[in-house]
């Protein structure tokens, strides 16, 4: 009987403990999910695998969610999205600069069809290019020109002082303008363009 | 030091502009969102829903159910760390776990159900249509490269494949349109896991050799083809128990527990089911009674996560 008066006393203030956190960590899961989702996205994994991958990511940040400290959630569910990405790749013996089909694009809030396959292809080429980059150079465009996060908040997520994100932002830029522009330059040559 | 200027803030040229759209523009599914805030053990509200789509249309999901008895642990494990409960005693611990296990119950049924609603060809829910792209369709990637200033055979269709910068073979434009469904190699994970499940349950004796102290129906799990609508209704009615006890309503968690009984003699969530029964009595003071439950859940699933709080319960030392 005592046992069953200490478990319905546990019962209880576990109910009352955790729902409140609990939506929080709901609150957490929704605010940032489509950040992580995309940084997988443009780690070469395809719309499926992101969902999968979102998945591990979030299990592993709530699970660590009183460590995380506010103003860094980004910061740790980029490094912990790059690591599960990898991961991934490795599991499917893909090469981790494998840009990924896009046919599983997600339905919801679709534009008219021609935007969609349009905003398709420009994501195929984009990740394509990425693929090239050296990864440190790629993950600060990503974070600073795609998911608008702050030099601050790069710099905390890539573990490099301030200072250097300026540069190699710069020289991200400077990679992806030659690229974009030497495939159009190879387009031209074999009539592939208009 | 100043914060630099964002590129697409900066006049970059056209064909930047319109990847730096597209990239930002990208969001996953409500549905990717749903199941992940399920695995979790939150928003149960709105992931209960895609639960029930999932389970709807299943095919598969007999095994969905099962898998629970193997997946509860670790969702447990997250949901425990996540709500920041400190688990100093046992009781405690156990108490989360059970919660994980049951919400991993419906999320478990929403992941197996992905497969057949990516390729079940009656698809009803908001999954991705990607076999709803009209061949009429395979004209429009050539606008997007003149935009661009890029080949559109530049980008190769395969997933796998590596088609170097000078590749113009004609026709891969059309690839990616035309190929089918991708292949869901991820979700026989998801499977496989489920059959162990049920084949433990199935092991498991179906007959309560301890006469409970309320009545409680024979706990029968269905291994048999499913019955998507039942299922559904399943999902939905221990969803609304688990609901209620979670509030505080332990009576109409006991109502819904009830009505579960009454209409499914063949139970898809039987130990779940049981534990939230278990956790109502105890909630409403009928220790006697939910010993006698805790006793029907030791005795037909004695392997599940349920079966550990139940001795407990029960006064017995966890083995």
């Amino acid at each position: 009987m005592v046992l069953l008066g200490t478990a319905m006393v546990h019962l209880t203030a576990l109910t009352a403990e955790a729902e409140p956190a609990a939506r929080n960590v709901e609150q957490f899961v929704r605010e940032h999910y489509g950040f992580t989702w995309r940084v997988l996205r443009r780690a070469g994994l395809s719309a499926e695998d992101a969902d999968d991958a979102a998945q591990r990511v979030f299990l592993i940040a709530t699970a660590r969610l009183s460590d995380i400290q506010r103003g860094s959630e980004r910061a740790f569910l980029f490094r912990t999205a790059t690591h599960v990405a990898s991961k991934a790749h490795r599991s499917r013996r893909r090469r981790p600069d494998a840009p990924s089909s896009e046919m599983d694009e997600p339905a919801s809030e679709l534009p008219a069809l021609d935007e969609l396959v349009d905003q398709r292809r420009a994501r195929e080429l984009l990740d394509r290019i990425l693929a090239e980059l050296e990864p440190e150079v790629r993950a600060i465009f990503v974070l600073f020109d795609i998911e608008g996060l702050k030099k601050n908040e790069v710099a905390e997520a890539l573990g490099i002082p301030p200072g250097t994100v300026a540069s190699r932002l710069k020289r991200a830029r400077k990679e992806i303008e030659a690229r974009v522009a030497r495939l159009r330059a190879r387009a031209q040559r074999t009539g592939g363009l208009p | 030091m100043t914060e630099p200027k964002r590129w697409i803030d900066d006049g970059p040229p056209e064909a930047i502009q319109h990847l730096l759209r597209a990239a930002s523009a990208e969001r996953p599914t409500e549905q990717s969102l749903s199941r992940t805030l399920t695995v979790l053990g939150v928003g149960v509200g709105a992931s209960g829903a895609a639960a029930t789509a999932g389970a709807a249309t299943a095919a598969g999901s007999a095994t969905a159910a099962g898998g629970t008895m193997t997946a509860g642990g670790a969702a447990a494990s997250g949901a425990l760390g996540a709500a920041g409960v400190k688990a100093t005693t046992i009781v405690v611990a156990s108490g989360v776990v059970k919660w994980g296990a049951v919400v991993t119950a419906l999320a478990v049924a929403a992941v197996a159900g992905r497969g057949a609603l990516k390729h079940a060809a009656s698809a009803t829910s908001n999954q991705p249509a990607t076999t709803a792209v009209p061949p009429s369709a395979v004209v429009a990637p050539r606008r997007v490269e003149a935009r661009l200033g890029i080949a559109a055979t530049a980008v190769s269709a395969g997933a796998e494949a590596r088609v170097s910068a000078a590749a113009t073979a004609s026709g891969s434009a059309e690839g990616p349109l035309q190929s089918g469904p991708k292949s869901t190699a991820t979700e026989p994970n998801v499977a496989r896991k489920s059959s162990r499940g049920v084949s433990a349950m199935q092991k498991s004796p179906s007959a309560v050799a301890d006469a409970p102290a309320i009545a409680v129906a024979p706990t029968v799990v269905d291994a048999s083809p499913v019955d998507t609508e039942h299922l559904a209704e399943e999902v939905a009615l221990v969803d609304r128990a688990r609901g209620a006890l979670a509030s505080g309503d332990a009576a109409g968690a006991l109502a819904a527990l009830d009505e579960y009984d009454a209409h499914f003699t063949r139970r898809k969530f039987g130990p779940e089911a049981l534990y939230l029964r278990m956790e109502s009595l105890l909630r409403e003071g009928r220790a006697e009674a939910a010993r006698g439950v805790a006793r029907s859940l030791t005795n037909s699933y004695p392997k599940s996560p349920h079966a550990a709080r139940a001795r407990q319960v029960l006064g017995q030392t966890i083995p």
